[in-house]
């Protein structure tokens, strides 16, 4: 019995034993076997049309490349930049992955992000000012990544139908925020109150900062936030805030209620038909559209009494710097943003891609309806509006937002008056070093 | 050579091998992923980590902090009010629900298995989105009061509602404190509950004079358990309310989870999590040096 038992111990050690260094001598053999065999990992983030494309372009790649696989890891927005700063900080990062240089990307320790000029990869077709751009952000001024897409910050969704079933005109291309306004208050009015005329870009609400940033530039001259702290004044946030309270309280603007829940998907006040107008990014246009029988059209933001659009290079293409494989991944990568087959089938997935080259073949191939309207708007503001230099935010400008984001949501809900609103915000801004 | 070890001890030693042979695997994980991280977020806390290899150290800095910044002592109210509301309210209706179904009703097993079901898919990510359709502007609830004309409103981005309706989420997933007390109300001899009858003692009178101080053990397990559970909510927040209106929702896991992975603060979380903890086993020690003066055993009555 006791020698039973002894050996039933030992076979159950063994078995761990066996269980746990079995993969690694099969993986071991695999590689023997095929010693030039490479596998990469690529990440990126987005919705289920998004995540076809790169797996065709990846298949492609692959096809053209038989000793290369490329293992997908790719999810949803929510989480995205949390998972790829933790693998950063465990130096297991994916070789390639789909991130930006700004705002909340600029959480991503910059040593982890290779510097693409040290790899064989054509620049060729990307514009000077975006490259310029993300070497800007870098502290070393290293280029970090590839634009994916010739960027506008902010546009303007309005759901045509709406304003047709009200008999309002569609604004012009060159509107301001005044006219905005007015536009927003007929809607509200003739709805007989049913539908707001805009999402409160005020109250605190995180989908709404792309309206408010662009009608920040626009009334103030600069965003909030810089490298070098907070910009705003007591008095250009009291500004702002009066301007969006004075709508909210006609209704031209949307309710706390409506606001604070406001996302691009099915909580979307312009798609559940509860705001006429809301901000966006231009590459989202389509996901909006999907959402909703509507006719949405597409325009830029208002304008103001300063320049208010930038063109950017939006998010891009950015390599490992601890990559095993340089070559694999330059060849990767100069596939994913440089062969014309690959930007076919990525098409305008997160909006006017950067690469010149693409743009001409997807003009050449034709544009879908959704695609005439990206291109339409980005040619208007890229021809008719002035481009601003680009602030990168400061450090701590995601935990400021979310309390900034508390304050305005205690404005908004009548918690609390503008000017006690103003000194918090404030308050928090200098205990965060700002 | 002769073994110096007895028989017993050699039989002693060969079964300890056996059980460290089984339990091996389990014990790799408990110290790869639960005391290797425990220990190492001692050292952050002391630290200014932020995912940059150079950090340094700041002493007691992080503990000051988390006990002045705004953010973390907001988290620290806004979660007390929810352990507060939502653990009596949770064992109060499961205390309920086991008392009816301590009755010898038919089926048992099928209303214990249905009850039990929130318990199992309660916190997941679903059962969240879930409450959010539910309860938001245009969710099912509002659809239902419209029927008697009443008005409703978006229960979840409002701040007067918001942290209630993560009260409610919780109390519905009342299933194990349920189970628990069913069991141990199984255990109360009826000829007690005949005893107090014949006495002319009323339902109430039974319920609080016998079935309570006879589960208190369990009652105070429940307590336990649950107030550890209530302070340690995250993904209900995160999920349905991502800690808003106004912060109304911040529970201190969503704080730290901010801090260390939103806002690049590792060091900071470190010390907030260890603070989290000093707060659990507080409140875990009072209840433990009360329950002397609530709890009966009856190995105990002298």
């Amino acid at each position: 019995m006791r020698k039973q038992s002894t050996w039933i111990g030992v076979i159950a050690i063994a078995m761990l034993v066996l269980m746990t260094v079995a993969p690694a001598f099969g993986a071991g053999r695999q590689e023997q076997a095929a010693a030039e065999q490479i596998t990469l990992r690529m990440s990126w983030w987005g919705g289920e049309t998004r995540h076809n494309a790169y797996l065709d372009m990846l298949d492609l790649f692959m096809e053209q490349n038989p000793n290369i696989r490329v293992e997908a890891e790719f999810s949803g927005w929510d989480g995205y930049i949390d998972r790829l700063r933790t693998q950063m900080a465990a130096n297991n990062q994916p070789d390639v992955y789909i991130a930006g240089h700004e705002g909340p990307w600029m959480v991503l320790p910059w040593s982890a992000r290779a510097d693409i000029r040290d790899f064989d990869i054509d620049l060729s077709a990307f514009s000077q000012v975006q490259i310029e751009e993300i070497m800007d952000a870098d502290p070393d001024n290293r280029l970090i990544g590839i634009p994916v897409s010739e960027s506008v910050r902010a546009a303007y969704l309005v759901n045509a139908t709406v304003f047709e079933e009200l008999g309002i005109a569609l604004p012009s291309r060159d509107w301001t925020w005044d006219d905005m306004a007015a536009l927003a208050q007929e809607v509200y009015d003739r709805s007989g109150g049913a539908v707001h005329g805009v999402l409160d870009e005020s109250a605190g609400i995180p989908y709404g900062s792309f309206g408010r940033r662009s009608f920040d530039i626009a009334i103030h001259g600069s965003p909030q936030t810089s490298l070098s702290g907070h910009e705003h004044s007591a008095e250009q946030l009291t500004r702002t805030y009066e301007w969006w309270g004075a709508l909210r309280a006609s209704g031209a603007a949307t309710p706390a209620e409506v606001s604070v829940q406001a996302d691009d998907g099915a909580n979307s006040p312009i798609v559940n038909r509860e705001a006429a107008m809301m901000s966006t990014a231009l590459g989202s246009f389509a996901r909006f559209q999907a959402n909703t029988p509507d006719n949405l059209v597409l325009m830029p933001p208002p304008a103001g009494e300063y320049p208010s659009d930038e063109l950017s290079a939006g998010i891009s293409t950015q390599i490992s710097s601890q990559t095993r494989h340089p070559e694999a991944v330059a060849l990767l990568v100069d596939f994913l943003r440089n062969d014309r087959e690959a930007g076919l089938i990525y098409g305008t997935e997160n909006g006017i891609p950067a690469n010149a080259n693409f743009r001409e073949a997807l003009i050449e191939r034709g544009l879908s309806a959704d695609e005439e309207i990206q291109f339409g708007v980005h040619n208007w503001i890229v021809n008719n509006r002035e481009s601003v230099g680009f602030v990168f935010p400061h450090p701590s400008t995601s935990e400021f937002r979310t309390l900034q984001y508390a304050e305005e949501q205690a404005l908004a809900f009548g918690r609390q008056s503008v000017q006690q609103t103003v000194q918090n915000i404030l308050r928090h801004a200098r205990d965060l070093g700002m | 050579m002769k073994s110096r070890l007895s028989p017993w001890q050699r039989k002693r030693l060969s079964e300890a091998g056996t059980a460290y042979g089984f339990l091996s695997l389990w014990l790799i994980g408990l110290f790869t992923f639960t005391l290797w991280p425990f220990a190492h977020s001692i050292h952050l806390a002391f630290t200014n980590y932020s995912f940059d290899p150079t950090y340094e150290y700041v002493g007691f800095a992080n503990f000051i902090r988390g006990f002045t910044d705004g953010l973390s002592l907001t988290s620290m109210n806004v979660t007390a009010r929810f352990a507060i509301v939502s653990v009596p309210l949770r064992l109060a209706v499961a205390l309920f629900v086991a008392v009816l179904l301590n009755k010898g009703i038919r089926g048992l097993g099928i209303y214990r298995t249905v009850y039990y079901i929130p318990s199992l898919v309660g916190s997941g990510v679903a059962v969240a989105i879930m409450w959010r359709r539910i309860f938001g502007r245009r969710g099912l609830f509002n659809n239902v009061i419209a029927l008697f004309g009443l008005q409703g409103q978006d229960w979840i981005a409002n701040p007067d509602t918001a942290r209630f309706m993560l009260v409610l989420l919780s109390a519905w997933q009342f299933g194990s404190a349920m189970l628990i007390f069913l069991a141990a109300l199984k255990q109360v001899p009826q000829e007690m509950y005949e005893s107090a009858e014949i006495d002319g003692a009323g339902v109430v009178r039974q319920f609080f004079g016998i079935t309570v101080p006879l589960i208190s053990p369990v009652i105070f397990f429940n307590l336990t358990m649950n107030i550890i559970n209530a302070f340690q909510v995250f993904t209900q927040a995160k999920i349905i309310t991502n800690g808003g209106p106004m912060n109304e929702t911040m529970f201190m896991v969503l704080n730290i989870y901010n801090q260390a992975f939103r806002f690049g603060n590792m060091g900071y979380a470190s010390a907030l999590s260890w603070i989290l903890l000093l707060i659990i086993a507080t409140f875990t020690a009072i209840n433990f040096v009360s329950s002397r003066y609530w709890v009966y055993y009856e190995t105990r009555m002298k």
